[in-house]
């Protein structure tokens, strides 16, 4: 069930929010559900992105950065929940 | 003891699982699958996301009325008695202004009316938006085209048409980070190289002994000279022969709700 609603949100909020609520968002939900913060910086940058705003899309940049971290820290808590 | 093997074991301890895998995977061709969309068919992106944007606007607007109720009565009769002070005083001024405008049409006929634009709804604006970048609900199909200039109310430019599908485009401001557009500054109209420093805000440096002040205003060129914000700020340092100019908008980016793009 959170899962479900970290999916409609992180789908939601790069319509709705302001980019640093997304963010916040995304960096929660890539906590349980790493592959969510890549897919909102592309979602994003489908959304905004032009060549002449920036040299590279950074949204998608920052949701791949999130996604490895979110990967990180999801096995981080499994090692220790297995050390336990 | 010896451990004994365990196939599970290794998958969990592995950093990206054979589901992780498959799911970036999937992200992957979501994202060639949009490019391609986005480049052969570029209306369909928007088409989708379009009532998304309508109810995110709509619901940002609703928010903004719902924290408007929390303000106290005092601060309200405040707000009104100054607002019908500086609509007494307006009025006055449109009267001076219509009766000028009246002599001047009787003078020189209508050949001084400005081209018709095309009037667009902002659909997303910053901080929505990371880029300072809108999205309006005005396409190819009503005229749009790439390049053209996009004004706020009283004509102040606000940014350029960077790319437009058929129900949709994509504004990019002036101030969009790192984007520079030539201007003049003040009175003496001293040319001037505004960066954008994104929010909204603008960035230029100049000499030190230039004749800008705080308080001038800023243009850019297109029909003539328009005023596109007005210096607040002056850095200077002792040890450089140039100050740094900082420059605030005429028209709030964050709050436009119309624009006007150039035909």
């Amino acid at each position: 069930m959170l899962r479900i609603a970290l999916i409609i949100l992180t789908f939601v909020a790069p319509f709705f929010f302001p980019w640093q609520i997304t963010l916040i968002i995304v960096l929660g939900a890539a906590f349980f559900v790493p592959i969510l913060g890549l897919f909102a910086g592309v979602l994003t940058d489908v959304l905004y992105y032009v060549p002449s705003a920036a040299p590279m899309p950074v949204a998608t940049i920052i949701g791949v950065f999130i996604f490895l971290l979110g990967l990180v820290v999801q096995e981080f808590v499994k090692t220790r929940i297995m050390g336990a | 003891m010896k451990m004994p093997f365990s196939r599970t074991h290794r998958r969990r301890n592995a950093l990206l699982t054979p589901g992780m895998g498959l799911a970036t995977a999937g992200v992957v061709v979501f994202a060639v699958v949009i490019l391609i969309l986005r480049t052969v068919f570029p209306g369909a992106i928007a088409f989708v996301a379009d009532p998304l944007w309508r109810v995110g606007s709509g619901l940002a607007g609703a928010a903004g009325t719902t924290a408007g109720a929390g303000i106290d009565q005092a601060t309200l009769a405040k707000e009104r008695d100054q607002l019908l002070a500086e609509n007494a005083a307006l009025r006055q001024q449109n009267a001076t202004l219509a009766a000028r405008s009246s002599d001047l049409t009787r003078l020189l006929g209508t050949r001084t009316s400005a081209p018709e634009g095309i009037l667009a709804s902002v659909l997303a604006r910053p901080p929505v938006s990371p880029y300072d970048l809108y999205v309006i609900d005005q396409g190819t199909n009503a005229g749009v085209r790439v390049g053209a200039r996009v004004e706020g109310p009283g004509g102040a430019p606000v940014g350029t048409v960077e790319d437009a599908g058929p129900a949709t485009a994509r504004v990019l401001l002036y101030s969009a980070t790192g984007r520079t557009t030539e201007g003049w500054a003040g009175e003496t109209r001293m040319p001037i190289t505004l960066e954008g420093a994104g929010a909204g805000s603008f960035r230029a440096s100049l000499p030190r002994e230039s004749a800008v002040a705080v308080g001038d205003q800023v243009y850019v060129s297109g029909d003539g000279a328009l005023p596109i914000g007005t210096v607040v700020r002056l850095d200077t340092d002792p040890s450089s022969p140039r100050a740094i100019v900082h420059v605030r908008p005429l028209v709030n980016i964050f709050s436009l709700p119309y624009v006007t793009v150039a035909r």
